[in-house]
């Protein structure tokens, strides 16, 4: 069946154009003919049908796949947006927690530099006591060992004038005396050695 | 170097050759003159040189004796030293001959030394003192020393007694010193 109207459809394409040509040129003398309407109306609509019989499905998967597409488009963007928008409102959490995280840092190192700048000014203060002390000793070491050494320089200068005076003045008197006095001594260590 | 030991052994040998302590000084005093001699630098080398025979060797010291006068018996002696090879130990012998001799005597040899020359009455008073802390007779050596500046010190036994104006002045001027 489907083939038989095929087959009519061509079949009158191919032979009412000639009628049609000739209808047409009769009208051309001054009047209008019936049969060339119906021949455009049926041409017309063969050339409607073709268009639908074999563009039609091509039309409609094409315009199915693009609306699938734009769909899937869609969607994906819907996700994206979706996605967007948690990812923007994580940074906004972030964010807020960052500034909780500064103000927490800004007061710890402020915590650590007060507590640093008093474990400084102690060590200060305990250098500086040591320095002192250090100092203190270190000049009465000096001093210690000044008076020591002019005591020593005035004991060696009475003892070299000592000297002096005894080879001027002493006499062989003096060394009688000493020599009794000397004998004295041995007589007393004499009587302590005696059992 | 001879050791001490040794010499001691000559020196024994020899006073154990006589009783009379008179002989024994006379020994004692003509051992030093010819260990004087002997350590005398030109006949020390002499007596050491390889080129004398032992037999010269004996010879020289004891014609070094003989001129110095020294008896027979410590000639004797000297020659036996000489023989065993201990003539430049002499010296030695002499000194612990003259200290057992002290000692077989019961005396001591003191040191006194004096800022200026002694009298003898200085002399005899210290010795005095000496021998009472001994409780020896005291051979007394006189030595002069001006560095003293006054006083006397003697040394006795290893034992020093210091009576010097030097080591008073010495402690003086440390008890300056603090």
């Amino acid at each position: 069946m489907r083939t038989w109207v095929s087959t009519a459809a061509i079949l009158a394409a191919a032979l009412v154009p000639g009628v049609a040509h000739a209808a047409e040129a009769a009208g051309e003398q001054g009047r209008g003919s019936w049969l060339a309407l119906l021949y455009y109306v049926a041409n017309f609509l063969i050339f409607a049908w073709v268009l639908y019989r074999y563009a039609g499905p091509m039309v409609r998967s094409f315009f199915g796949e693009r609306a699938g597409s734009i769909r899937a488009t869609r969607e994906r963007a819907e996700t994206l947006a979706s996605e967007a928008e948690a990812r923007a409102s994580q940074a906004a959490e972030r964010l807020a927690r960052l500034a909780d995280e500064k103000a927490k840092l800004g007061a710890d190192l402020g915590a650590e530099s007060a507590l640093e700048a008093t474990r400084i000014r102690e060590a200060s203060r305990t250098a500086a006591t040591r320095v002192l002390r250090d100092a203190e000793l270190e000049a009465a070491a000096l001093g210690e060992a000044a008076q020591r050494r002019l005591r020593g320089a005035l004991a060696a200068a009475a003892a070299g004038l000592a000297r002096e005076l005894l080879a001027q003045h002493f006499q062989r008197a003096d060394q009688q005396r000493m020599v009794e006095e000397f004998a004295a001594r041995l007589a007393d260590e004499g009587i302590d050695d005696e059992p | 170097m001879m050791s001490l030991k040794a010499a001691r052994r000559y020196a024994r040998a020899l006073i154990g050759l006589s009783r009379e302590s008179a002989q024994l000084e006379r020994w004692g005093a003509e051992l030093e003159r010819l260990a004087r001699a002997a350590a005398d630098p030109e006949v020390a080398t002499l007596l050491a040189s390889p080129t004398l025979t032992p037999q010269a060797r004996v010879q020289t010291i004891d014609h070094i004796a003989e001129r110095l006068a020294v008896g027979f018996p410590v000639r004797s002696f000297v020659a036996v030293v000489t023989r065993h090879g201990r003539v430049a130990e002499l010296e030695a012998i002499s000194q612990a001959y003259q200290h057992m001799l002290d000692e077989h005597l019961g005396r001591t040899r003191a040191t006194l030394t004096f800022a200026r020359e002694p009298d003898d009455a200085q002399v005899k008073m210290l010795v005095e003192r000496l021998a009472a802390i001994a409780g020896k007779t005291i051979i007394p050596i006189i030595k002069v020393d001006a560095a003293l500046l006054g006083g006397v010190t003697t040394e006795l036994e290893g034992r020093i007694y210091d009576g010097s104006l030097s080591t008073q002045l010495a402690e003086a001027e440390k008890r300056l010193c603090g």
